[in-house]
């Protein structure tokens, strides 16, 4: 058996050896993203496999949103269509992170890591449902 | 009665909070009812007063959240321990401790831990990954510890001391007093690599794991999951 005849489920197990889902040390997710891309360099096959985890999780830092052409391209980008899962927020002050979850771009998020001071009821704003004015009669 | 607050609901999973604060502000009409981890990572700190704290840490309104990862180094001091004690520890059934750079306090914030941890009756796995000498013998077993757990996960490395190996070696087989616990897991690739003083038939009572990649680490050495421990691992990952 060749490497590039592997069953898909045995390259992707390969690929979570190789690149850390959760990395704690790798703060702007290069090395993780930077692994996956080239992986899906390899050969055909291993494109979309890679292509997949990559899209699985996303960093943003006030660096990445304050610019106009990034943060116009976040409001398109077809995060739910990706199946986007995993939101690392580093650095940026919360007010930002607040728009973004304001943006309902992340309705699929859930894994959201962050390195900011932030209220418990800004995360409960991850959106979903929003139930306003329920009324309990007792 | 009728009550017009809005009622926020959030599908995480998962929420990570690292080197920040987590405030509890605005509590009272939250609910994560998918929220099943959380994770408390370097100077990582909650703050809230107890009435903020037993309306967000509650089975109504997380009644999934079942698995804590902390690194105690934020949680220091007893206006924040007590607290996190009191409401949130009660709700995990499986504990990861991590710490790699052991500073003031630490071993106080971890024993607070561990004394309640050992009165939780929901409590079944606990993962212990202190990169710091003799921290986690010490955790372990200062102040005559007592509890019963499924699943104790270290890294195999801590079979290099010879009190902590014979300790191990004691819960494993069943022997010691008073911490039962029924599986006790190792993390390394080698079984022969650790604890050389010891018979190396003794490292049969562990069950061996090693996950391999990076999660080796620096030298090959392994440590128990922290940010995905759940007190499970992989068949294939058995050494």
């Amino acid at each position: 058996m060749s490497l590039l005849s592997l069953p898909p489920e045995l390259i992707l197990s390969t690929f979570q050896i190789a690149v850390d889902t959760f990395p704690q040390y790798d703060y702007r997710g290069n090395e993780h993203t930077s692994n996956l891309r080239s992986f899906s360099l390899v050969h055909p096959k291993w494109t979309s496999l890679a292509q997949s985890q990559l899209a699985q999780s996303i960093w943003l830092s006030s660096r990445t949103v304050q610019n106009e052409k990034t943060f116009a391209a976040l409001e398109k980008a077809p995060f739910d269509e990706t199946e986007t899962t995993r939101l690392f927020w580093r650095g940026g002050p919360a007010n930002q992170l607040e728009e973004l979850v304001m943006m309902e771009r992340f309705r699929k998020i859930k894994y959201l890591s962050i390195d900011v001071d932030v209220s418990i009821s800004l995360i409960a704003n991850f959106p979903r449902e929003l139930y306003d004015s329920i009324s309990f009669v007792v | 009665m009728t009550l017009t607050d809005p009622i926020l609901i959030t599908d995480l999973e998962t929420l990570h909070v690292s080197d920040a604060s987590l405030i509890l502000s605005d509590t009272p009409q939250l609910s994560f009812p998918t929220l099943k981890r959380l994770v408390l990572a370097d100077r990582a700190i909650i703050e809230g007063d107890h009435p903020a704290y037993a309306n967000v840490f509650s089975t109504a309104a997380m009644p999934k959240l079942s698995d804590l990862a902390l690194d105690c180094h934020g949680l220091r001091g007893m206006d924040m321990l007590v607290p996190f004690i009191k409401h949130v520890l009660p709700l995990a059934r499986s504990l990861a401790l991590n710490r790699n750079d052991f500073g003031d306090g630490d071993l106080k914030a971890y024993s607070m831990i561990m004394e309640e941890a050992q009165r939780s009756p929901k409590l079944e796995h606990l993962s212990v990954a202190l990169d710091a000498e003799d921290l986690p013998l010490r955790i372990l077993f200062e102040d005559s510890p007592s509890f019963k757990i499924e699943s104790l996960h270290l890294s195999g490395e801590e079979l290099g001391s010879r009190e902590m190996a014979e300790r191990l070696f004691a819960i494993a087989k069943g022997e010691h007093e008073t911490i039962k616990v029924e599986k006790v897991v190792m993390y390394g690739k080698s079984k022969e690599g650790h604890g050389d003083d010891c018979p190396e038939k003794q490292h049969e009572v562990f069950t061996w794991i090693s996950r391999g990649g990076f999660k080796c680490g620096f030298l090959g050495m392994e440590y128990p999951p922290f940010e995905d421990f759940d007190g499970s691992f992989h068949p294939a990952n058995l050494v």
